[in-house]
Formats: structure tokens, C-alpha cells, sequence
């Protein structure tokens, strides 16, 4: 993979969050050559810093043997539903088209910055503490 | 103590004008003479006419294989020798996709396989399409992409393997290799409901042994009935004959008489 490639993918999964997201199924036939990025992302997807973000959401495998076009399911918490067809898409930008929409529906995204003021830093200094 | 100071130097810092001015003067142009030797002798090479990312890896490619070592290529040599051994001694390999996880669950995943009697491998990607590549599994290389392992064992169990892989989620089944027959995952879930081989055979020798005696028995039976039916016109006409002569007997008693 290209340099550049491999940075930008490395980019959006450090960005990646799965908050705004209730279920993903994955939809492939491994014997078609053109299932390698699906198989790629739902492994991003599945990384233990990603789905720390929101421990409710399902991800799910459909493994098929009837040489169907791989299929990315994506259902929202607020009933928004999207499909990838992921047939001529890479890794890069089925995650980048996934953290985009990932992104807008971000229910944190209204909220402020934490301000650490030195109050609250003490109470944690304490906790840690005790 | 100037030699100390210039190795110090060269470590330390990135150019060399601590120690010299830079020579910054455009080389001579030569004479004539030299310049239509040069331009004569200069090769005249063909295009090259390789993909781009190949012709840019050249340099990167040479740097690797500088850097190899005999160390290096034995550890190489090894996994390829562990890879053929998997292929080769063992009757079932399962393709699977393998999720990332943190080590505790990838530790209890293990134990679980580990459990059935199933062993676990990890090989090198690029190795096992070397390998593919050259045997005669050569189908099986779609499989290997993206993250795989491994689920190997030397006796067919399909089925405990089956069984353990519907209770771990991170490991997903693609397909593999079953007593040399490369399989789909719907294959092997088949596979595994069927029962076992020494079954099929008796199945199997109670057709043909059936088939042979419904031949057999079409083939005799209309001979059987020709025959029966001879045998009985003949007691027919056996039968007849004696009540003729018996009628003649009677006839002659009663001329007799």
C-alpha cells in the first residue's frame, strides 16, 4: 500500500467512532476477489479502540458461497439506514464515506470540550488517591 | 585531536561547511571532441515499458535485499517449510477471519480451540500465496486476504470445529480445505452433517449389490417363465397322451365285449 494511502487510512481510524451507529452487518462471499476491502474494514471496525466507543452496537457477519457482491449494512440509531455496495470501493474510502455520515450524526459533536479546571483536577488527583 | 573533532562533527551535523566551503562551481563544459565522443557512446536504451509502482520499488527493493541477512532468510526458509507442513499433514486447514482483539480474548479463543483438539496457526500471507501459487490448491488463494488463520487439524473434524467456531464470534469461517477438496463454508457445514464415511460405503454396497439383483432377477425371469411354461405343456401333453390311450383301452374292452 502506498505510503500516502496507509496514512490517510491511519488517520480515519484514529478518528473513527461508532456512537451514532446500532448495527453493522457485513455481507460477503469470500471466494470473490473483490471482498478484500469489506474484510478490511469490518477488521478496523472491530478494533478494540472503535468499539470501545459505543459497546452497544451489533457487528455482524453474512458469509455467503453464492459469489454475491460484498455488502456493508449500516443502520443508525436514529432508524437511518445505508448500504455499501463495496464491490469497487478500497478501505480507505469505504471508511472515509463512513466517517463522514459517522461524523454528522455524532450526538457528542454538540457538546463542549471538557474544560479542565483545577478543581476538578484535584477531585481526580483524590480519587486516584483513595 | 582534529580527526576527534571532524568524526564528532560529520555525527553531529547535517552538512559538511563546518570543516569546508561547499564547492558550488558548475562543472566544465568539455570540448567539442569529448562532447560528440560522450554523446556518441552515451547507450541508447529501450523504454521501460513496467508499471510505475514497479519501477519506483527498484532502489526500495535493493535496500531490502541488502539489509537481508543469512539469519533473516534461514527464519524465512523455516515458515515456508511450516507452511508446506500445514498443508501437506494435516487432512482439514479452515480458512478464517480473524477480528483484532485484546490479548485476554485472543488467549481464550485459543484455549477454546485449543480444547477441541483443534490446533491454531498464523502464516505469513505473502508465504501462502508463494506456496498456493506452485501446489495444486491453487483455488484456495481468494481465501487469503486481509486477516486469516488457520484452524488446522491432522483427522477430519469438521463438525467440533463447526461446534466451537458458532460459541467464537471473532473468528468467522470462509472455507478450506477438507481431505484435499477445497470447500466453501456452506460445503463444510454440509460436509458435516453427513454421517460418517464407514456408513456411506454400506450404503453404498447396499445399491449396487440391489441393482445387480434387480438385473439379475429381470434377466431369469422371463426365462424362468418360458421354462414353466414348457414344463407345463409338456405334463399337458403328457397328461393328453395317457387319457387317449387310456380312452383306446376302453374302446377296444368294449369292442370286446
Amino acid at each position: 500500500m502506498a505510503f500516502a494511502i496507509r496514512k490517510a487510512t491511519t488517520y480515519l481510524i484514529k478518528r473513527m467512532h461508532l456512537r451514532p451507529v446500532r448495527r453493522v452487518k457485513f455481507t460477503f462471499d469470500p471466494y470473490m476477489k473483490n471482498a478484500v476491502s469489506i474484510r478490511d474494514v469490518a477488521s478496523t471496525l472491530h478494533m478494540p479502540d472503535i468499539l470501545e466507543t459505543n459497546q452497544g452496537t451489533l457487528l455482524k457477519f453474512d458469509i455467503k458461497s453464492d459469489r454475491s457482491e460484498p455488502q456493508m449494512d449500516v443502520e443508525f440509531n436514529d432508524g437511518h439506514k445505508l448500504i455499501f455496495k463495496t464491490g469497487h470501493l478500497t478501505q480507505l474510502e469505504i471508511l472515509d464515506y463512513l466517517y463522514e455520515l459517522v461524523d454528522e450524526k455524532d450526538p457528542k459533536k454538540s457538546e463542549g470540550p471538557e474544560i479542565a479546571t483545577k478543581s476538578s483536577k484535584i477531585g481526580k488527583m483524590k480519587g486516584k488517591k483513595k | 585531536m582534529a580527526s576527534n573533532l571532524k568524526s564528532v562533527c560529520r555525527y553531529f551535523s547535517t552538512s559538511s561547511r563546518l570543516l569546508k566551503k561547499p564547492n558550488i562551481q558548475k562543472p566544465r563544459v568539455p570540448w567539442t571532441e569529448r562532447r560528440i565522443l560522450n554523446a556518441v557512446s552515451t547507450p541508447i536504451l529501450p523504454p521501460d515499458e513496467r508499471p510505475l509502482p514497479i519501477r519506483c520499488c527498484d532502489e526500495m527493493n535493493a535496500k531490502i535485499a541488502a539489509r537481508e541477512t543469512e539469519l533473516s532468510q534461514a527464519y524465512k526458509a523455516f515458515r515456508k517449510k511450516q507452511i508446506v507442513k500445514m498443508f501437506t499433514e494435516n487432512k482439514m486447514v479452515a480458512i478464517c477471519h480473524i477480528v483484532p482483539m485484546i490479548p485476554r480474548d485472543a488467549f481464550s479463543v485459543r484455549a477454546k480451540i485449543m480444547a477441541a483438539q483443534i490446533n491454531l496457526c498464523f502464516a505469513n500471507k505473502k508465504f501462502v500465496r508463494e506456496y498456493l501459487e506452485e501446489s495444486k490448491y491453487r483455488n484456495l488463494e481468494p481465501y487469503i486476504a486481509s486477516d486469516t488463520v488457520y484452524v488446522v487439524s491432522p483427522d477430519n473434524k469438521v463438525a467440533q470445529l463447526l461446534a466451537v467456531l458458532r460459541k467464537t464470534p471473532e473468528l468467522q469461517l470462509l472455507g478450506g480445505l477438507v481431505e484435499d477438496t477445497i470447500m466453501s463454508k456452506e460445503m463444510m457445514i454440509n460436509f458435516s452433517k453427513m454421517p460418517p464415511i464407514e456408513v456411506l460405503q454400506g450404503e453404498l454396497l447396499t445399491i449396487l449389490t440391489s441393482s445387480i439383483a434387480t438385473t439379475s432377477h429381470l434377466l431369469s425371469t422371463q426365462q424362468e417363465q418360458l421354462s414353466y411354461n414348457l414344463s407345463q405343456l409338456t405334463q399337458r401333453g403328457v397328461e393328453a397322451s395317457v387319457e387317449t390311450n387310456n380312452d383306446e383301452h376302453k374302446d377296444i374292452e368294449v369292442k370286446e365285449t
